[in-house]
């Protein structure tokens, strides 16, 4: 082992437990702080749309929604939702979004027709996570016990109360949401082979 | 000067004959006091395509399975007829949550809704009732010989889609100008409970049999219908029947009808006798509770281009309805 390396697992001849700790203390909140922040780089909207993959499909949808621009410009951006809030959760789906980069490297999806091709099953991803964790994601900002019911219409109001009911998630009906509407076509294909219901009425 | 009016002779037996069908005629209007009547203003809206089936469809109609687990729709819309009329009459190509076309041939001049005042009333003998509503700018080119005709569908509970939607349930995919219209096949308003076999491509005519169907005529399973046509100027033309498996109009109708145009607003009193009886009519008592729907072809349209309603209820004297028929 060459000579500087062999040192460093010599106790300190010259320097305090106090001293050596507190840099070492000093040091690791700068390498926590400048981790975080480098993460937290990969957290927003210009990172997301830096591959066109985003930024030329699901992006351009996104902005034709109410998540992207209302009245109060009060926005949720890509990894408002899907990106968990918790350190633990983000740090799990920022591993996991290495399988992303490396399919990024491959273009398997980079064109808009093999995105197309890719579509379904990248939103049934998205929906079986968020089903699995109660919609998470939406629940950073929406909380169903303090919708004001009276400012909703009776639609909203009759449709949420069903969801409290019946336990539902908010993903169970607000697939669609931010980005092109699969689960439209999706039902559509199930419905030629199921059955019309309601015939006992 | 004072025209004497000859009472003897031959032409008197005319004229006693004409003054009694006058008065006759004339006598229902009279019977009741409407200004007394509460009424309640109902919404009328243009409905496009969007079928019984439709409904029922998830992919049309996002919350189909709340309708076919028995949720009125005014639960959901209430209030939001006009918005919905607007929208499907506009023509506008992802209506509703679902984005559906529900109107390929918009009709110009068409705002989509007409707010319709509705009063309910009886006396000893009748049912009366009186809907007035201001026509919509809409002239369509098609071919009814009636410049506007109002109409109503009730049951008394039997058919318990009724419950949910009124008369929608007689409103099918496979009728005329509707997506899954047959060539050389025109059905006319059924239920599907006449059918052996439905699908999401509807009912077809696939029906049952004759004895099925008085059984089900026999236990109130049917959809009596009452309807005025108008034509300005002229007398209000009284028209009724009943919906199972089709539209059976019966040749005289025990239904009368008076129409006139009043300060631009069309005032329309349908009505007919409370224990009329026989086929294709429900018998009208107090204590029970009957589901209705309305609907008006307005500005010489035909066929599915009516302004129908959601469904509504009503009772005669007393009890929990959206219309109770007092007794005057």
């Amino acid at each position: 082992m060459p000579g500087p390396i062999k040192r460093l697992f010599k106790p300190s001849v010259k320097h305090s437990i106090l001293a050596i700790g507190g840099l070492g203390f000093f040091l690791g909140v700068i390498f926590w702080g400048g981790f975080n922040w480098a993460l937290e780089m990969t957290n927003n909207e210009a990172f997301c749309t830096g591959c066109h993959e985003m930024r030329d499909n699901v992006y351009q949808e996104l902005k034709k929604t109410i998540h992207y621009s209302n009245r109060t410009g009060v926005r949720a951006s890509c990894h408002d939702c899907h990106v968990p809030r918790p350190w633990i959760y983000k740090i799990i789906r920022k591993i996991e979004a290495s399988n992303e980069l490396y399919h990024h490297l491959m273009g398997t999806v980079d064109t808009k027709e093999k995105f197309e091709a890719h579509r379904r099953e990248l939103a049934k991803h998205v929906w079986k996570v968020m089903k699995e964790t109660d919609s998470r994601e939406c629940r950073n900002c929406h909380n169903i016990n303090r919708m004001n019911p009276e400012k909703q219409t009776p639609r909203a109001r009759k449709r949420h109360q069903e969801a409290r009911e019946q336990g539902l998630t908010c993903i169970d009906c607000h697939k669609g949401i931010a980005h092109r509407n699969v689960w439209k076509e999706m039902q559509e294909e199930k419905e030629a082979e199921e059955p019309l219901e309601g015939l006992d009425l | 000067m004072l025209r004497v009016i000859d009472i003897t002779g031959p032409r008197a037996l005319y004229r006693a004959i004409g003054f009694a069908a006058a008065l006759a005629i004339s006598m229902p209007a009279m019977a009741i006091d409407w200004d007394s009547v509460k009424g309640e203003d109902v919404t009328l809206f243009s409905p496009g395509q969007m079928t019984w089936e439709y409904i029922l469809t998830a992919s049309k109609h996002s919350t189909s399975k709340s309708v076919a687990k028995g949720t009125n729709c005014r639960e959901c819309h209430h209030g939001e007829e006009n918005k919905i009329g607007q929208k499907i009459a506009s023509g506008n190509k992802h209506f509703g949550s679902a984005g559906t076309n529900a109107e390929p041939n918009p009709v110009p001049g068409n705002p989509g809704y007409i707010p319709v005042n509705v009063k309910f009333a009886h006396d000893n003998d009748r049912l009366y009732v009186r809907l007035a509503w201001k026509p919509t700018p809409q002239q369509a080119d098609m071919e009814s010989d009636y410049a506007e005709a109002v109409a109503m569908m009730f049951s008394d509970g039997t058919v318990t889609a009724t419950k949910v939607a009124g008369c929608w349930s007689a409103c099918h995919v496979d009728m005329p100008n509707m997506p899954k219209a047959k060539k050389g096949v025109h059905l006319t308003k059924y239920l599907f409970k006449s059918r052996t076999k439905v699908s999401r491509a509807g009912g077809g005519e696939h029906y049952k049999s004759a004895d099925k169907l008085q059984a089900l005529m026999d236990k109130h399973y049917f959809l009596e219908l009452w309807r005025a046509e108008l034509n300005p100027g002229q007398p209000a033309k009284a028209v009724d029947g009943y919906v199972l498996d089709k539209r059976h109009m019966n040749d005289s109708p025990s239904v009368s009808a008076e129409g006139a145009m009043q300060n631009g607003e069309w005032v329309v009193v349908l009505s007919r006798k409370l224990d009329q009886g026989g086929a294709g009519h429900l018998a009208l008592v107090p204590g029970k509770q009957y589901q209705v729907g309305f609907a008006i072809h307005d500005g010489h349209t035909e066929g599915r281009f009516h302004h129908v309603s959601f469904g509504y209820s009503f009772t005669l004297d007393s009890g929990k309805a959206d219309f109770v028929a007092e007794k005057q």
